[in-house]
């Protein structure tokens, strides 16, 4: 458009340029038309003034003559001669002067032909009176001139004269008046054409202006372009990634940037003028040269291409390159970048992509994943089939805009939909229980469906990975479980009814018992005999003794019996402190020492069954001890810990006591079973309750021993992690 | 300290109701006005009268069985703790429950101090002592001596 309007523009002004060359043109002509008028009316002018002095002298002359010849006619002096002779001499050449001059104007020949011969006749007149004077004498010559003949030829020569001037005036006249009314116009023309040239200059002071303007303009473009293409170039060679510039025709490389050479290992002098094809392998080089001609053909074109370094090594590289014309030549400009870096992660992903498939068709659930949209992306095997689908394509359409649409049970459709729509706005983890159809049989199973996003490095989530787990079976037995866990509550409940009543109810009547049988003792103690004071001591320990198992009993029952914890821990650590504290005086009584190791860990199972573990094992190890240690050496108790194969922890409780016989190793896990009699104090039930222990939390419980040398019982416990612990002891002597 | 001093014994078994007066006997209380309920109902009918009649005698110690037939004894612990008058007694917890639960269940609920009742005679005498002190020392050498 505004290229248009600068063309019409141009135009104009140079029609305008063109006019006022026109003006000017026409008043130069007019200029030199009125010069050329002038010039001849000024020539006419001097003809003029030539012609009536010219004939004023003849005239003149042939008066002379004529007052001459009265004057020689009257007196007869020759004297009075002289001027006639005077005038007949200088006539001749007066009458050829005015007669060339006529001739020269072409003008007034006639009259002047008729002067001269008006002339003549007058000349020849007065040479015939004087000459009559002169023979005749005066009367003849005054007869002759008073016929009268002399004054009217005389008179008929000044009317010829003055006829010739007179027209010569009127001419001369007619010619000014004319020149006068040209000079007019002139004037005119010239004012006109002056009003039109100060118009036209104005305008065309416009027009320079409205050029500077546009050379002001221009320049400021340029100026712009230039810092334009400043800006380009430091963005051409600051640039990240490879730029060059190549002639299309020799396939020079002409210019580029210092990333381009640096990819090539160059530099940018030493590529410069080189062919662009010595930076491909070999065998690349013809396929590479097709790609620049399509390049140059299509205008663009991007391709992968493997690039060489200046030591041989090669990379690949995404180039792209376009055809730019210029005015005289054509270049291919080009940007490459190399992809050593994104190949490998290419690569890489695509192994973890392929991996992940081959997982997840490998497993029996059914296992899909979607974009960070919800869009699916994948479904395995498992799932086309269980769902009748032909292929992962007909699951597509379904997430997120209508889950599993006619997969899903309608009554679970709302909640499905409302938590994974949760979860894509929130990326917490989904979950939802919800009835799947299976398109073998119809029929609706209950599955869990999981999924949980996958975030990149900056926590952005690129995906989301679900699973459908088919709980149907579960789901089944839920109710049956249910019942069978309200019968086990009852159960445990009635469990500790009977703890109670075997803690609180059953020991009463035998605290009475064995109370009032010390009371007998004490207060009546002095009235009995031996005999009945040793019954009075066997109902009293009989009782202790019957307290005894009940409370073992117990304590058994309520560990077989135990719910399960969840995700039971306790510190081994603190577990064996507690069980020493509770063991203080017995330890102290009897002077041993007992060390544990510093690195006891957390182990699976509740801390107060771990402290019964180790007060019996600890208390048992106290307990059978030996009677008699040799010098510098008493009862010692070790418990130390080792991680075993089976990654499981391994502790044990080393004794220097009496140690037990190989055949009763086995025997003395029972609930009961006492090896020994009444030196050693017992209710049977510690180490049954030290197997129940270990037992239900996953592990084992056995024993090696030396007889007479010690025993050492092991155990072995599932850990949750490895800690740091110091070495820490705990012995009679070093108790504060 | 002042006497007569009148203790409320909360006590079903009459063999241990002889054996706490025996065991305060044995500790120079022997002018000790003992009051024993058999029954819960019995013991919070007993505060109530106290807290109702100005007249009547305030109890300056009480001891107290958890296992009592009709109310428990962490109710009258409770109730006793709520008493206008008698609020801010010693209260001894006697029993022969061992369990851990119920020693906490207790302080939380404001006993002074917690007596599980041994197996023999010379244990049982101990009580006198932690009678003593309770009326003696302040609450937590009498929690500490049980």
């Amino acid at each position: 458009m505004q290229s248009v309007a600068l063309r019409q523009q141009g135009r104009i002004d140079r029609l305008w340029r063109y006019l006022a060359i026109a003006i000017v043109l026409g008043i130069g002509f007019l200029f030199y038309h009125e010069w050329r008028e002038f010039q001849a009316a000024d020539h006419q002018v001097d003809e003029t003034r030539q012609l009536e002095k010219q004939t004023d002298d003849l005239i003149s002359s042939i008066t002379d003559a004529e007052t001459s010849q009265r004057g020689f006619l009257l007196t007869g002096d020759p004297q009075y001669l002289e001027p006639y002779r005077t005038a007949v001499r200088v006539i001749p050449g007066e009458l050829r002067n005015l007669a060339a001059t006529a001739a020269a104007m072409h003008r007034q020949e006639k009259e002047v032909a008729y002067l001269q011969t008006l002339i003549h006749d007058k000349m020849a007149d007065l040479k015939r009176t004087i000459d009559l004077r002169d023979q005749s004498g005066a009367d003849a010559a005054l007869a002759l001139m008073r016929t009268d003949e002399g004054r009217l030829t005389m008179e008929a020569v000044r009317k010829a004269g003055e006829l010739l001037l007179g027209t010569e005036y009127m001419s001369l006249h007619n010619l000014e008046h004319a020149s006068e009314s040209n000079a007019n116009n002139s004037l005119i023309v010239v004012l006109v054409g002056c009003v039109g040239l100060v118009f036209l200059l104005v305008r065309m002071g416009w027009a320079v202006d409205s050029v500077v303007k546009e050379r002001e303009e221009f320049a400021e473009r340029i100026e712009e372009s230039r810092r334009m293409l400043e800006r380009w170039k430091q963005t051409f060679s600051g640039a990240g990634f490879g730029m060059f510039v190549a002639d299309s025709r020799t396939g020079l490389i002409v210019d580029m940037n210092p990333t381009f050479a640096a990819m090539h290992g160059y530099s940018v002098t030493e590529l410069l003028g080189s062919k662009l094809s010595d930076l491909v392998p070999l065998g690349g080089r013809e396929e590479f040269s097709s790609a620049l001609h399509l390049a140059g053909e299509k205008g663009r074109h991007m391709f992968e291409q493997q690039h060489l370094r200046r030591d041989g090594t090669g990379f690949p590289s995404l180039v792209d390159v376009t055809r730019l014309v210029d005015r005289r030549s054509e270049f291919l400009v080009g940007y490459c970048s190399d992809n050593t870096e994104r190949k490998r992660v290419e690569d890489a992903l695509k192994e973890s992509e392929e991996r992940f498939r081959t997982l997840a068709s490998a497993l029996p659930e059914l296992i899909w994943s979607t974009d960070a949209e919800g869009n699916i992306e994948y479904v395995n095997q498992v799932w086309t089939s269980y769902a009748g689908w032909g292929s992962g394509d007909e699951a597509r359409q379904y997430i997120p805009l209508r889950p599993w649409k006619d997969l899903l049970h309608p009554e679970d459709r709302d909640e499905y939909f409302s938590r994974w729509k949760e979860s894509l706005g929130t990326g917490a983890k989904f979950e939802v229980q919800a009835r799947l159809r299976r398109s073998s049989d119809g029929n609706w199973r209950w599955f869990l469906c999981r999924a949980v996003a996958v975030r990149d490095r900056t926590s952005q989530i690129v995906r989301w990975l679900g699973g459908c787990t088919d709980i149907q079976q579960q789901m089944e037995g839920a109710t049956q479980l249910k019942l069978a866990n309200l019968a086990l509550q009852q159960s445990n409940a009635d469990l500790e009814q009977f703890a109670y009543a075997a803690s609180h109810d059953l020991q009463e009547p035998l605290r009475m018992v064995s109370i009032y049988s010390q009371l007998l003792k004490e207060e009546y103690g002095s009235a009995l005999d031996r005999h009945a004071l040793s019954y009075i001591d066997f109902a009293v320990n009989g009782a202790r003794r019957m307290s005894h198992l009940l409370t073992g009993l117990l304590t058994y029952s309520r560990v077989a019996n135990a719910l399960p914890e969840i995700s039971p821990r306790a510190d081994s650590r603190a577990a064996v402190k507690s069980a020493l504290l509770n063991l203080a005086t017995f330890i102290d009584d009897t002077g041993a020492s007992v060390k544990f190791a510093d690195n006891l860990p957390l182990v699976q199972l509740p801390e107060i069954h771990l402290v019964q573990l180790f007060q019996n094992l600890v208390g048992n190890a106290l307990k059978y001890r030996r009677e008699t240690y040799p010098e510098g050496e008493r009862p010692s108790v070790l418990i130390d810990v080792k991680l075993n194969a089976g990654g499981a922890w391994l502790f044990s409780v080393s004794d220097n006591g009496i140690g037990i016989e190989p055949e009763y190793r086995t025997q003395i896990f029972g609930i009961f079973k006492r090896l020994h009699g009444p030196a050693f104090e017992g209710t049977g039930i510690g180490l049954a309750l030290c197997q129940k222990i270990v037992e239900r939390a996953g592990g084992h419980i056995w024993v090696e021993s030396e007889p007479g040398k010690g025993s050492t019982f092991f155990f072995t416990l599932q850990g949750v992690e490895t800690g740091e612990y110091e070495l820490a002891s705990y012995s009679s002597a070093g108790r504060g | 300290m002042s006497l007569p001093l009148t203790v409320l014994l909360a006590e079903d078994n009459p063999g241990d109701v002889f054996l706490v007066r025996r065991a305060l006997e044995k500790h120079g209380l022997k002018d000790v006005d003992l009051i024993v309920v058999e029954d819960g109902q019995a013991a919070l009918r007993y505060i109530e009268h106290i807290d109702t009649d100005d007249s009547a005698v305030s109890p300056g110690l009480a001891l107290v069985d958890l296992n009592l037939p009709r109310t428990t004894g962490n109710h009258i612990l409770t109730r006793i703790r709520q008493s206008r008058r008698c609020k801010a007694i010693p209260i001894i917890i006697v029993t022969s429950s061992g369990s851990p639960m119920d020693r906490e269940a207790v302080s939380q609920l404001g006993a002074t101090a917690y007596f599980q009742k041994p197996g023999d005679l010379a244990g049982f005498m101990r009580l006198g002592q932690i009678v003593r002190d309770a009326l003696d020392g302040p609450v937590s050498q009498v929690a500490a001596s049980s």
